[in-house]
């Protein structure tokens, strides 16, 4: 499985998934709310063994499963 | 702002020759040691859980606490043959209880040895300290207020709403608009403020900036023209949560600055952090003034940076682990759906 996919995979386990595709915008939509938020900062930590440094978590690294994936592979290369 | 003795939150006993005399196999258990009934209803009155994690027959236990009078003061006992780190990790779990706020006591060395060894943040008494409990400074508190007292029977309508969470069937969400949840948010008070004081001593994760202030600095924010300061309680079907939340702003020419955000842990599933956050945004919009956040990195509150960002804040300025956040969406948070909020009518 690819890295969108396993993040993907979290959202179909927390039953979030409906509609939902890899561009979708999720930080001001369903999909999301802040208390998602925190679960899946610690999912992507968790599943890829990555620490994300504080200034990688914005809004810009997580409004969509194709950012979190992009920041996850940019973190996993370093 | 003081620097304290972190405090106890929960007390997790032994039975056999700790709480009572004599090993309850043996025939013994008739009794409690001396003093341990008053140590475990002060402790109680204080706020401070407790919990049991204990190597004996589970239902011949629990009789005999509830022979003795005790059984209800114990939430979610552990009493098994297992290894107690297993229980005591079990009842931090269930009360979402960091191990560096709890206690264990026992009487036997190998048993304390073993709790040192896998749980080194927990702190571990002997018997003979049992009695003297709450006479340590880190089972102090301030006031005893009266979210403190009720403590126990909050944790317990908790237990019983997890319960229910994990018999629901759908999302986080659909489970929340369950449960009828109203947050109520009102000004600080002197009423509310021994509360807005052991708020600020006993929360870490859910703390932006680790402020902790004397209850003469808490009555002089309340009197502040220059501050906003709220404090909010959680009702639901389960019963009532208490005083939950604080929220304490200071409005300067431009911008209102948000210097303390908590939540108390016990309600961190649930949406109040967000709620708080979008009454700030609220005001700050009927103000016409920027919305701007301190944030201390401490320890424990990662969560909370986390919860600003993903909120919408940006960093405006670092200055070490000091960072000022700002509100940069055009319009104002929305309240969560699952959440009806009453709040106060004007600034």
């Amino acid at each position: 499985m690819d890295t969108k996919e396993r993040i993907y995979g979290f959202f179909v386990q927390k039953k979030r998934a409906d509609g939902l595709a890899y561009d979708t915008e999720l930080l001001r939509s369903r999909h999301i709310n802040s208390l998602f938020a925190l679960e899946i900062v610690r999912f992507v930590e968790k599943e890829f063994s990555i620490k994300i440094p504080r200034k990688e978590i914005s809004e810009a690294n997580f409004h969509s499963i194709d950012a979190m994936a992009a920041l996850v592979e940019r973190l996993r290369g370093a | 702002m003081a620097e304290r003795t972190k405090q106890v939150k929960c007390v997790v006993w032994d039975l056999d020759n700790t709480l009572w005399e004599g090993t309850l196999s043996e025939g013994g258990g008739r009794s409690l040691r001396p003093g341990l009934r008053e140590s475990v209803l002060e402790l109680d009155r204080r706020g401070i859980v407790q919990s049991i994690a204990s190597k004996n027959d589970p239902p011949a236990a629990l009789r005999r606490l509830r022979e003795l009078g005790l059984e209800e003061y114990f939430l979610c006992p552990q009493i098994s043959w297992n290894p107690k780190p297993l229980g005591l990790r079990a009842v931090l779990d269930a009360l979402n209880i960091k191990p560096e706020a709890a206690a264990f006591v026992d009487d036997q060395p190998a048993e304390r040895d073993e709790m040192r060894a896998s749980e080194p943040l927990v702190r571990v008494y002997g018997a003979e300290q049992a009695a003297s409990l709450p006479e340590m400074p880190e089972f102090q508190v301030r006031f005893v207020t009266e979210d403190a007292s009720r403590r126990r029977l909050m944790y317990r309508a908790d237990l019983a709403r997890q319960g229910a969470e994990r018999e629901f069937s759908g999302s986080d969400e659909q489970f929340l608009a369950t449960l009828g949840m109203r947050l109520a948010i009102a000004p600080v008070t002197e009423d509310t403020l021994r509360r807005v004081e052991e708020l600020t001593v006993r929360t870490h994760q859910l703390n932006s900036t680790g402020y902790t202030f004397s209850y003469e600095e808490l009555s002089a924010l309340t009197a502040s023209p220059s501050h906003i300061f709220r404090i909010c309680s959680l009702t639901d079907r389960y019963g009532d949560s208490g005083h939950v939340g604080l929220l304490l702003m200071e409005s300067g020419a431009e911008a209102l600055t948000i210097r303390l955000l908590i939540v108390s842990c016990r309600v961190m599933t649930r949406g109040v952090g967000t709620a708080l956050l979008a009454h700030a945004t609220r005001l700050a919009a009927e103000l016409g003034k920027a919305l701007r956040a301190e944030f201390l990195e401490t320890e424990y509150n990662r969560i909370m940076y986390i919860t600003y960002r993903l909120a919408g804040f940006e960093e405006l300025e670092e200055d070490g682990k000091r960072l000022l956040l700002e509100y940069r969406r055009p319009e104002p948070l929305p309240y969560p759906d699952y959440l009806a909020v009453d709040e106060p009518v004007t600034v």
